[in-house]
Order: C-alpha cells, then structure tokens, then sequence
C-alpha cells in the first residue's frame, strides 16, 4: 500500500421504498448505465467512485425543479464533468455508497451498513406519494440505528426520482417536496431521473460534499480531545499484569 | 453446481454444533439468507465467496445483472449469498499441543546418490571448518578474524552452504506470485498472504497488498461477512476455507474487535486458524501500541464513521509493513507457537548473572539515594531531581537488555510476580528494531554511543494493560568484550511520563557498570596473561596458549591500551551450539519457561516447521508404533516421550520434486496417500529428482522440539539419537539459553 496521506474514505446510505430508483440512481452515477428491468436489491449492494470536490465552492442549493431545462444527456462521461468542475483548492475522496434493500423482507442487515456513515441519501418516486410520505419515516430509522453522535446537523440528501416521466403521472409536487426538506432541516433536495440522467451527478457532488464536510468536521472537533488523551497514565499499576 | 466440489469450513466461536442448522421455517428462508451483490470488486475474493455460498438459480436470474463484461472492473457484478450455513467444531484448541512425542518424517523417493554425496560432503566440510575455526584460533590470526570466526560459528552455521546446490532448503509450497512480482498485477487476491484492517464501519485501514480502489471494495465485502455472522447469526465469524480447484487451500481468517476488524487471507495450507489469528493479533496490538484501546474506543465512539487510515501517518504504516513482511517473509519461529514465545540471547550464566546483578544493584542503588532524600536532603540533591525530591519511587516497571538485530532478550530486571507478556515484547523489539534503531542510526551516524541519543517513547502495552501508556527510555549500546557483538539496548520501563531524568541517570550507571566489568576483566587477564602489564607483546608462546581468541581493541584504544592484547576465550559470551550433525536446523521451546531457541538461520524455514507442527496435529495419520519402537534406549534423562504419555508417532512423507538443478518445482503430496506413492511420482521421460527430508517432531509437557534433519539423511533412528542429543544438551544449557528468573525486586 502507498504511504502518504491516504484519500477520505466517505460512506454513503441510499435510503427509500422498494421501486424508487435507489439502484438505478447509483448504477447511472457510478457507471453510467441504466436498465429497464427491476430487480429486488437483497440485502445491499456498493459500489465505489473516486470523487474530486472543490474546496471552495459553495452550498449548492436545495431545489431545482425544473425538470426538462436542466437535461443531460451525457449518459457516458460522468468522470469528465466531475472534472471539469474542479478547480486547485480541491480535494478528492472514495465514495463508498452502499444501496440498501428497499423491500422489508430483505432489510435484516440494514442496522449494520447505517452506523459509520458520513451521509445518508433519502430517495422517493415523484409518481409514488406513499415513497414520499415514508421519507421521513425512513429519515427516523436510519438516525435510529446509526447512532450519530449529532443527529442535528447530519448530512442527508433528498432525490425524487423519475422526474421524467409525464407530467401527468407525477403525484409528488416540487413545492411539497421542497416543504419537507425545509421542515426537516433545511435538507438539500434533488430532482432526478437515473433512466435520463437527469441531476444524478450533481446530487451526488453535493451528497459527496456534504459528507466530506461532516468527515472533516468532526475531525477538527477531534483534534482537541486527542490532545489530553494522550495524558492517560497507567490505571492501576504493575498490579494489573495479566501474565 | 460448482459449490459441489468445494469444501467449506465455517468455525463459528459460538456455536459447537456439528450439525447444520435448520433454518426453522423454510418458507422464510429468505430472512435467513444474505445476498450482497458487489461490483468492481476484486474478482477472487467474489469467486472465491461464489463458491462457497450456493446461489439459487431464481435468486440469481432475478438479481444478477448479467453484465459480465470483464473488461472494466466496474462491470463486475456478483453475488454473494450466504444461505443456512454448517458450522463446524472449531477443532483447532491447545489441545492438540498435548499430544506428545510425534517423530514426522519427512521423506520421498531417493533419486541420486551423487547428490546426497555432494551434499554431505558440503556438510562435513562446513562441520570441519567450524572446528578449524576453533582449533585455529589459538594459534593464528589477527584478532579481528577470529572475531568474525566466532561470530560466525555462533551465527549462522549455514552460512556457508552459499555455493551449495542446496544451499537452501526449496520452498515447500508452490511458488504462487510474490510482492514483487506483482507490480503490474494488482490483483489482491493473487497474493500468497494479505492481512486487512478496517474499521467496525467497513472503512479501510491497512491493507499488505493490493491497490486502494480494490482493497476499499474488498473491506465492503469483509464488512458485510462479518456483520452478517454478527447479526443474523449472533457470533463472530472467525475462519472460512476452502479447496478452489487448482488445489490451492483458501482461508480466510477474521479477527473481530470493535471498532476493528482485521482479516488474513493464507494460501499455506499449514498455516492454522490459530497462527493466523496470532498474526490478526500482532497486527491489532500494534495498533494498540500507538493508540492505546481506550483512545481507539474513544476515537470510534464519539462517530463510527471515523476514518482511522488518516489518522495514522506514515511511519506508523511502515510498521505495519515491516509487521507484515516480518510475519510473511521472514524466519519468525514465534509465530509458530501458539502461547507465544520469547528467545533469549544465548551466553555464559556467568554473565548473564553479572548483567542481573549489575541491574540490580544500579536500580537499588537509584532508590536508596532518592530515600536518603528524606534524611539528607541537600541542594545537591534538589538541583539533581528538582521535581522528585520527594517522590522516593524511581518508578521503574521493568528494565531489559536487547540484542537488537535479533530481538533476543539478554537480561531482564523486574517486580516480583511481574512479567511482561510475550506479544508485548515481541512488540516492543519489533518495534525497536524497525523504528527506533534507524531512527537512532539517522541521528547518529553510526552506533557510537555518545550517550545524547537516548529515546524517551510511550508505548501501550496492549497484553500489560491496554488502556494506558507505559514510558519506555530506550539506550542503544556496544559493549562486545562481554556481550559480544552487536547493537544492544537497554530498555526501561515506567508508568510515569516526566520520569526521564531518573531513568536516564539510572540507565547510564547501568551502561557505565558494565563497561567497568569488562575493564576489569580484560586488565585482570591481560596482567595475568602477559605477567608484564598492559603492554607486553603478544609474541609469547605462554599468550599463545591462553587468549585464544578475543580483542576488544575499541574499548581498549580509548583507554590507551594497545589493541593486539587478548584474553581468554572463557570469560567471553560465547555459547557454542549443540552437535547439529545430520540436524539441518532446530527450534526448541521450554513450555514453561515460553522460551526458544532456534539456531540463526538466514532462510525461512517456517513452511517446514509448519508442515511438521501440523503432522503433529492431525490426528488421522497413521500412528507407526514401531518406528517408536526404534528408539529402545531409553534415555537417561527420561526425555523418552513414551514413558510419559502415551503418545503416537506419526510418519507422514512429503515429496519435494525437483524438475530441474536450479529450478524447484514442489508438489505435495497428499497426506492420505502418503504410504503408497514413493517413488510413483517420477516418470522416466523427465529429470526428476526429489530432495528427501526428514522431519522429527517431538512435544511433551514440558518442551517442544522441531528438528529438520540434512537433506538427504534418511537414517531414522541416528536422527532421533540426535534430537535427543539436542533436547539433552539443551536442558543441560538451560542457564545459558534462557532466562529463569532475571532480576527480582
């Protein structure tokens, strides 16, 4: 293994109903691809995909509802945007994104793949109202279970997905949407379509970005414990020896 | 289905049913089962579980994504499945150190004679230089040549089997691709051995080989592995193994302590569960050392998502290189017992006994002029330890003396009731030996001591107590007149962080005690060797006779002593080794004591002594009474294995093919098949030739012995007549080659 200061390894949950697009969307981001078939994710699935982020560039904001003038098509060169958007102050990480069984049969290990992450995506179908009313409930089971030290202030991310589907199908508005992710603490909001590309890399930029700074943040608020941890003297002396 | 043909073992640690378990609804099955489907993961590691979990065909037409395409390994996708899983009874305990007394064997056809000829005569020739050696000494030769000469003899007896066809034992196990080898191959899972660390989260640590982008996709599925067993099942996935169909045996060993999880993955096949987790433990408790478990806990506590990787820097990775590479590459005989082990720096119990006394008088003499403080107390004193004056404990935990190079314990000073566990120190001369001695020999240039490199570090005794850190002030020195040559250290011990001063002072007493010992050595024997003083020439048939070997012409230049003055061989730490004919190599281990000795070798042995410790262990070989039966003399020590329990003797024989004269090629043979094939092996078109080896294994109560007799030696019962020699001259030796007590406050 190469020595040197190694990338930031970022965990990321996609959370949701069964059907939403959990798979999809991390199929498109992560290879580009889409199928048509649905196929039941059991247990869970991860992939992994090198991201370079720029430092200095701001909170993306949380809403981008229009869903035909902000198409991208480019279904083949996900890399290549990312790169175009980074600039010298940035930074680059492994995004270890873990796709979760949204089926309640398959969800007996759900537990162990929510503690240790660095954010947690939270996924609706805009033609499924009961996909969007369960965000919330989906939002409470994962902070259950992952045990965050600061349930406050970490990083989810909302996608409603399929957005390009027919007008006439969608059950889930835009103004709806961004009213949850305000009253759940200001959670940035995506609309996107894995099948058309659609939004999926941007929505992963600011997923990516939000856990890096949760990453990093808790790593400055560790900086001072270390510093009298280091002080700890021998409890109990030779009497301790356990031979 | 190809899981037909593979043999999986799954040890469960707490579960010692045999009987495979029912999941207790079938309908539900699904509950039960796991399916994780990764991609861009290293494709072994995916085969590899493929074949251990059976897919069911629907599952897998539902949910695989037959996308195959090899080309990119992001396209990889698979499956792993975990359904109802058979636990086996970890067999694998202690026990089967009791078992006692086995002689291995390890032999195959004989194939030229002219070979064996060649080889023995080299070994005759390598016995009779050594002696010459001897011999010579007293007669010839500057005094630096005899040094090597010694040094030599105490080395490495092998050392000279450089121009020899064998001048090294072939490696017994397939030759599969090395590290070096592998630049262009990244393939985690072509490697030979591979130890992982990550954290609770599936984040990785550490990984020995492999690049990072497959090593991170590879902590997901060892993740998953084990937190699968955690939840579903309700215990820790220790071992799974199996037989991939080149016959290469697979295991897979994890060690589970949260907030980390540390896997080995082992190609040997003679490599047990239990030496893997005693290398998984190594690798953790060096992690303890820097971090100390109640900082980790507090570490991954506060967020599970804590990246440790980033945490640790450089060197600390580069010792857990050094870690790894000790445990794959390098002749550790530590780490073939399961207690762990500790070897002792062979030498005179005379000495040995100086050193003790010597610590122990320095140590009693730190305490008795801080006590006096009360009664006395002086600016003197108060300038010397301003912050101690009052504090009458010098603090000292332990206090060691190291040979470096080779991480053998030479003297050690501790409390009463107190030891240090092996794995500790193992560390801790690990630890100086890869870290703090370079980062000395940097400072310094060279060994010279000028005495202001001293190290002043903390360490987390993890095995002592894992939640603190002890502080260790660590003194590299020379002192060849009376310990011969090489870098020691002095190493002391304490719980208290701002004890330095004290220790330093102490430290140094100690060092300078020493140097006067020899001083007063070397003038008593020069006086008396020579009758006219320091001076006297060496010319002297009377010299002649007594020095017969040893200068110390460093020591003595710098107090204006010639350098050609000698003295005599007996008062030096020289311990010579026991009689090794037809005895390749040895390890013997004092049970008791957890002590070993093994004599220096420069090539790595371990898969053979692995291969004999697991003849031992098996206990379906064939137990051959009557090669028992061949040594009837009883000995006189009651050594006899016989007598004691009642043990079997087990033959096994291993072919060791040779294709070619520079090229080994090494196919094993099957255990269960060892009676019939000798000599089936050799097809008359090919230059095949075997090298034959025997192998004794000989464990009792109170020692182990693993013997490897010289290629070639194939007469049974004169190598039992030797290893009974050498277990003999090693209970004879017992003061000189290990420590019993040490010194005792």
């Amino acid at each position: 293994m190469s020595g040197g200061r190694k990338k930031n390894i970022l965990k990321v949950i996609i959370l949701g109903d069964s059907g939403v697009g959990k798979t999809s969307l991390m199929q498109r981001y992560v290879n580009g691809k889409y199928s048509q078939q649905y196929k039941a994710t059991i247990g869970a699935d991860f992939l992994t995909k090198e991201v370079t982020l720029d430092d200095s560039s701001s909170h993306v904001n949380n809403s981008n509802s229009n869903n035909n003038s902000n198409n991208n098509f480019n279904n083949d060169n996900s890399r290549t945007q990312h790169n175009n958007n980074t600039s010298n102050g940035s930074k680059t990480a492994t995004l270890q994104v873990w796709d979760t069984a949204g089926q309640e049969r398959f969800q007996s290990l759900g537990v162990a793949f929510y503690r240790g992450a660095d954010c947690c995506v939270l996924v609706y179908d805009v033609t499924n109202l009961k996909s969007f009313e369960n965000i919330k409930v989906w939002r409470d089971e994962f902070l259950l279970h992952a045990n965050v030290s600061s349930p406050e202030t970490f990083p989810f991310v909302i996608l409603g997905n399929k957005i390009d589907v027919d007008e006439a199908k969608k059950v889930v508005s835009a103004r709806q949407a961004q009213d949850l992710a305000k009253g759940l603490g200001d959670i940035p909001l995506f609309f996107t379509s894995a099948k058309s590309s659609i939004n999926v890399d941007i929505a992963f930029e600011e997923i990516a970005r939000s856990a890096l700074q949760q990453n990093q943040l808790e790593d400055d608020m560790f900086e001072d414990d270390f510093n009298d941890a280091i002080n700890i003297q021998l409890d109990n002396g030779p009497s301790s020896c356990q031979c | 289905m190809r899981a037909r043909d593979i043999n999986t073992t799954i040890h469960n640690a707490s579960d010692n049913d045999t009987t495979i378990k029912d999941p207790p609804n079938s309908n539900l099955n699904v509950n039960n089962d796991f399916l994780v489907s990764t991609s861009s993961i290293a494709q072994p590691i995916t085969n590899t579980i493929n074949t251990i979990y059976e897919t069911s065909p629907t599952a897998t037409d539902d949910i695989l994504d037959l996308d195959r395409n090899n080309a990119t390994i992001n396209s990889n996708t698979s499956i792993l499945r975990m359904p109802s899983i058979s636990k086996n009874l970890n067999k694998l305990t202690d026990d089967l150190l009791s078992i006692n007394s086995n002689v291995t064997a390890l032999t195959s056809n004989l194939q030229e004679d002219l070979l064996q000829s060649i080889y023995s005569d080299t070994i005759t020739h390598n016995n009779s230089n050594i002696t010459t050696v001897n011999t010579n000494n007293s007669s010839t030769s500057t005094n630096r040549n005899i040094n090597d000469a010694v040094i030599m003899k105490m080395d490495d007896v092998n050392l000279n089997r450089s121009d020899d066809l064998f001048l090294k034992l072939p490696d017994l196990l397939p030759h599969t691709v090395t590290a070096s080898d592998n630049i262009g191959n990244d393939d985690v899972c072509h490697f030979k051995k591979n130890f992982f660390i990550l954290s609770s989260a599936g984040k990785p640590i550490y990984s020995m080989h492999g690049s990072d982008e497959q090593s991170i996709n590879l902590m997901g599925v060892i993740h998953t592995l084990v937190e699968f067993f955690k939840i579903n099942k309700n215990c820790d996935l220790k071992t799974f193994e199996m037989n991939s169909k080149s016959n290469t045996s697979c295991k897979f060993t994890f060690l589970n302590k949260h907030p980390i999880v540390l896997m080995a993955h082992s190609t040997n096949p003679y490599e047990t569960e239990l030496h893997l987790l005693n290398q998984l433990d190594f690798l953790y408790s060096y992690l303890l050392s820097i971090l100390s478990k109640r900082q980790l806990d507090r570490l991954f506590s506060k967020r599970e998502n804590f990246d440790l990787r980033n945490f640790l820097n450089q060197e600390n990775f580069q010792n857990l290189n050094s870690i790894c590479n000790m445990i794959c590459n390098e002749f550790h005989p530590e780490f073939l017992f399961y207690s762990g082990s500790l070897q002792v720096y062979p030498m005179k119990k005379k000495i040995r006994d100086k050193l003790h006394t010597i610590l122990l008088k320095c140590y009693v003499n730190s305490t008795t002029v801080t006590s006096t403080d009360n009664t006395t107390f002086t600016p003197l004193t108060s300038f010397f330890y301003p912050d101690h004056s009052r504090d009458l404990s010098i603090s000292l935990l332990y206090g060691m003396i190291t040979l470096v190079e080779r991480a053998q314990l030479v003297s050690v000073l501790r409390p009463k009731g107190h030891t240090l566990h092996t794995t500790d120190l193992h560390l801790l001369f690990q630890l100086i030996k890869s870290q703090y001695l370079p980062k000395y020999l940097n400072h310094n240039g060279s060994t010279n001591d000028t005495g202001s490199n001293d190290l002043w570090v903390p360490v987390c005794f993890p095995k002592f107590n894992s939640n603190g850190f002890l502080y260790c002030f660590i003194k590299f020195f020379t002192n060849e007149p009376l310990l011969g040559p090489g870098c020691f250290s002095l190493i002391l011990i304490s719980a208290k962080k701002d004890s330095f001063q004290r220790l330093k002072t102490l430290g140094d007493q100690i060092i300078s005690s020493m140097e006067h010992l020899t001083l007063n050595k070397i003038l008593s024997k020069t006086i008396t060797a020579t009758g006219n003083g320091i001076n006297g020439s060496s010319s002297t048939s009377q010299q002649r006779k007594i020095h017969r070997s040893y200068s110390s012409s460093n020591l003595l230049s710098n107090y204006g002593i010639t350098s050609n003055v000698n003295y005599d061989i007996p008062t030096l730490n020289i311990v010579l080794l026991p009689p090794m004919d037809n005895v390749y190599h040895f390890i013997y281990k004092s049970k008791n004591l957890v002590q070993h000795i093994s004599p220096p070798i420069n090539e790595n042995l371990m898969d053979y002594y692995l291969y004999l410790q697991k003849q031992c262990s098996t206990p379906n070989n064939t137990s051959l009474a009557n090669l028992a039966s061949l040594d009837t003399t009883p000995n006189k020590e009651s050594f006899n294995a016989r007598n004691s329990n009642g043990n079997m003797v087990v033959v096994t024989q291993l072919d060791i093919k040779r294709y070619d004269v520079d090229i080994m090629i090494e196919s094993y043979n099957d255990i269960d098949g060892y009676d019939t094939t000798t000599g089936k092996d050799t097809k008359p078109g090919q230059s095949q030739s075997s090298l034959q080896i025997y192998g004794v294994s000989w464990i009792t109560t109170d020692f182990e012995l693993y013997l490897l007799g010289n290629p070639y030696f194939l007469n049974k019962r004169k190598l039992l007549q030797n290893a009974k020699e050498i277990i003999y001259w090693c209970k004879k030796n017992e003061p000189r080659i290990f420590i019993k007590q040490g010194a005792v406050f």
